[in-house]
């Protein structure tokens, strides 16, 4: 038996499927809020994540119109069309670069000592974890992000429990090598 | 050994989460100390950045925003005949019969010539792939699918010839290393910082590369994923000397590359290594030079 994040609910496919307003603004309620801290942690920046959180409901209805979706887990593909998207940002921004992505962190300007050098600290964590693989992200994303376990990270990963804890040691090894480079 | 830190590191997350400090969670392994330190102040720096307030009227912004776009969706549709899960099987089938009937027409044939950016071109990768999937003997499928890798680097080389920017795909062995990168398949690959590495390129493993081709006759790479070690051709390169930690962790990889999971492939381990510094120390020849461009295949 696979093992779900708590806040999934097997019921909430059923749910989308009748897509009646209720049942659509539960399952907003319940999923919502992890869906975007699942996107914060990977973009570092808040209006983008809410962006990229809120294009994920409207593709999930989009496919629940059309009788497409999610057979077994909701929040598993919810935080599945999460990950593609950042991916997919991540190639935009590739493709068309702009200003960094860190540099769009909140505007308001820190004042005190331990204020910036926190500031400066989160920068270059969320540069490092800018250079990882997709799937290393992703899964830092889900342990220490969300907190997941490792069952339930291999579960939403479809994986097997070892190769996520593999997956575990490389992302976090590469993790720090980049924040050693960083420094 | 993999297993031991594996489970080791286990052990150690769930005390860091429980408040213990880094020093008395290591001291619980000696032994395993220097490997499981950077792997526990990584954790300890993924863990802060997970460490955020939402902002205030997230909630209900995101509720207005994606209840404007049900509202607009309406219900949904009811399912149409042609939705049905036994009427798209017999679609499907009819519609693999009629490619294969019309794949003498010309408008096949002229996708048969096109190149990546071509419009005609999805329509070749169409082909291809309907041909993989209706050939069941796995020896000839091998042969089928290493006919349309050498495809895909043609492709690759008369864009390069014809000047064309594109984006390609295209696997193939790296054969030498470069100032900015690697050879594969012939064709000099440049990487940037922004290229996303994964695995361990050595020269004689197989490597997927995607990238867009550049005037100057050579691959900018948006993505290199390194093969399987065992596909390894030819004698590997003795590496550098590493130092001890990061010669241990290179050692887990290599025995994750053995485990039955499909992982060995995500491994972006050795590579950051790789794309730190090209060394010319690491290949025999380091005076090597691009491979002159052949031409591809009418």
């Amino acid at each position: 038996m696979p093992s779900m994040p708590k806040s999934s609910n097997p019921s909430d496919i059923e749910s989308l499927r009748r897509f009646d307003q209720h049942a659509i603004a539960a399952i907003y309620d319940r999923y919502y809020l992890e869906v975007y801290r699942y996107v914060r942690y990977r973009v570092g920046d808040e209006m983008l994540a809410e962006d990229i959180t809120s294009e994920v409901f409207i593709g999930c209805l989009k496919a629940a119109q059309v009788h497409q979706g999610p057979n077994k887990s909701l929040l598993g593909w919810l935080i599945g069309i999460a990950n593609h998207k950042v991916a997919d940002y991540v190639r935009h921004l590739y493709r068309h670069p702009v200003d960094e992505l860190l540099e769009s962190l909140p505007a308001d300007i820190p004042t005190l000592p331990e204020e910036i050098e926190h500031r400066e600290r989160r920068r270059n964590l969320q540069w490092a974890l800018a250079q990882l693989t997709n799937d290393q992200q992703h899964v830092l994303a889900l342990l220490f992000g969300q907190g997941y376990s490792l069952e339930e990270t291999a579960t939403l990963m479809n994986k097997k429990i070892q190769a996520v804890k593999a997956l575990r040691i490389r992302a976090l090894a590469a993790l720090q090598r980049k924040l050693g480079g960083s420094k | 050994m993999k297993k031991q830190l594996s489970d080791a590191l286990d052990v150690c997350l769930k005390s860091l989460k429980d408040g213990e400090t880094l020093e008395a969670v290591l001291a619980r392994f000696p032994h395993l100390a220097a490997e499981l330190r950077p792997l526990l102040e990584a954790a300890q720096a993924a863990w802060m950045l997970g460490q955020f307030d939402s902002p205030v009227g997230l909630v209900t912004r995101g509720r207005a925003r994606v209840s404007s776009v049900h509202f607009r969706a309406g219900k949904p549709q009811a399912v149409r005949w042609i939705l049905r899960p036994s009427w798209r099987v017999a679609l499907t089938v009819l519609i693999v019969v009629a490619f294969l009937a019309l794949s003498t027409n010309s408008a096949f044939a002229g996708a048969a010539q096109a190149l990546p950016g071509d419009t005609l071109y999805p329509l070749k990768r169409v082909i291809e792939n309907i041909q993989l999937v209706l050939t069941t003997d796995p020896s000839q499928r091998q042969v089928l699918q290493e006919e349309f890798n050498q495809h895909r680097v043609n492709e690759t080389l008369a864009l390069i010839l014809s000047g064309r920017v594109e984006v390609v795909e295209f696997n193939g062995i790296v054969s030498s290393q470069t100032q900015n990168g690697w050879v594969v398949a012939g064709i000099p690959v440049n990487v940037s910082s922004l290229t996303l590495i994964d695995g361990a390129i050595r020269i004689g493993v197989e490597a997927s590369v995607s990238g867009e081709t550049q005037p100057d006759g050579s691959i900018l790479a948006i993505t290199i994923v390194a093969g399987d070690e065992s596909d390894l051709q030819v004698t590997q390169i003795p590496e550098p000397i590493e130092t001890n930690e990061t010669a241990a962790i290179e050692t887990d990889e290599a025995e994750a590359t053995e485990t039955a999971e499909a992982e060995a492939t995500e491994t972006a381990e050795a590579t950051l290594r790789a794309t730190k510094t090209p060394k010319p120390t690491r290949t025999p020849k380091p005076t090597n030079t691009h491979r002159p461009i052949k031409t591809p295949k009418p």
